[in-house]
């Protein structure tokens, strides 16, 4: 206590009786609703804590989700574009079959079938009304091109 | 172990998830704490409630005290004097009707008992019956004997302004005791002489 802390002792005898004024102990269920405060925050923190990274895991998991399904829905609707797949070429000794699938067509009348080698015919698809994108590959002949 | 620890590291350990430190906090500081309070509010459920929004309001953002750079001790006698002020304002009697009863120790037999009782309701009386910025100062100095300088720091006041306040208060009580002091200093010789 410096000097100015310190105040001008009173002399009355009525500071005597201030200490017949005792206080009370804290109660003991105090500390017991004090121990039940902490851990009830800790509870409450590690919730948060984790609850928080679980969204964080929910929300990048949907995210990837969406993109895997997306991912997956254009490579449908490319190898639906994608008509190498409808034409079958195979070659048994000197002939030479091809089979293509013409469920993707709607013919407006029979097609036309020319004759250009002893096994071999082309189809014009003239007149043929496309109702899906198909891909076709030329093909060359049995010979692939060469005489 | 824990009880060598500083109150800083102590609250560290609290932050850090440690229960037992937290209670070592709490054994330290809470008598101080319940004592002003239950002055302060002269109710015991008033004291115990603010007892724990002080350490409840530690435990929620030791953060606030770190920046401080006062004691732990006195950080929390000022949390608990803004709250019994608070309370006090809220409430529109400021002397509750629990009042604390403790009876005082057997010595001095039934009559003896029955004198300080009666003293300590007077007290009880004249210390509550101060207003609630000068019954704060006259609590943390004459009956937890903090320095002025302390209690300063504890109500948010310049130390000229406490000594003011500490002035008045005593006056106050000088004036509201004073008749019953010769009794008092009575009872304790002829207490004195039956001991003899």
């Amino acid at each position: 206590m410096n000097r100015r802390d310190r105040l001008e002792e009173d002399d009355g005898a009525w500071r005597q009786l201030l200490p017949r004024w005792s206080a009370h102990e804290a109660p003991a269920g105090l500390e017991r609703a004090l121990r039940q405060e902490f851990r009830r925050r800790r509870r409450r923190a590690f919730v948060a804590r984790w609850g928080t990274w679980a969204a964080v895991v929910a929300l990048v998991a949907s995210g990837v989700l969406a993109l895997v399904r997306l991912d997956d829905a254009r490579q449908r609707a490319r190898q639906e574009d994608d008509g190498s797949g409808d034409v079958c070429v195979s070659v048994v000794g000197d002939q030479v079959r091809a089979e293509m699938d013409l469920a993707g067509f709607q013919p407006v009348r029979r097609p036309r079938l020319t004759r250009l080698h002893e096994a071999a015919t082309e189809t014009s698809l003239e007149e043929f009304v496309p109702v899906r994108r198909i891909k076709l590959t030329r093909w060359d002949g049995p010979t692939g091109g060469r005489r | 172990m824990l009880a060598e620890w500083t109150d800083l590291r102590l609250l560290e350990a609290t932050a850090a998830g440690d229960e037992e430190a937290f209670v070592e906090i709490y054994r330290r500081h809470h008598p101080r704490v319940f004592r002003f309070a239950l002055r302060m509010t002269g109710s015991r459920d008033a004291a115990q409630d603010i007892t724990q929004v002080c350490f409840t309001a530690l435990l929620a953002s030791p953060s606030r005290y770190r920046g401080l750079r006062v004691h732990l001790g006195t950080y929390l006698c000022a949390t608990a004097r803004n709250q019994s002020l608070k309370r006090l304002r809220r409430v529109h009697r400021e002397v509750q009707r629990d009042l604390d009863n403790r009876s005082p120790d057997g010595a001095g037999g039934p009559l003896g008992m029955l004198l300080a009782e009666e003293e300590a309701r007077l007290v009880r009386q004249a210390v509550l019956a101060l207003a609630p910025l000068h019954r704060e100062v006259v609590i943390l100095v004459e009956y937890e004997g903090m320095a002025l300088s302390e209690v300063a720091e504890v109500v948010g006041a310049e130390v000229g302004t406490v000594k003011v306040r500490l002035h008045r208060a005593r006056r106050k009580l000088h004036r509201a005791l004073e008749p019953y002091v010769s009794r008092s200093t009575a009872t304790a010789v002829s207490e004195d002489a039956r001991k003899s």
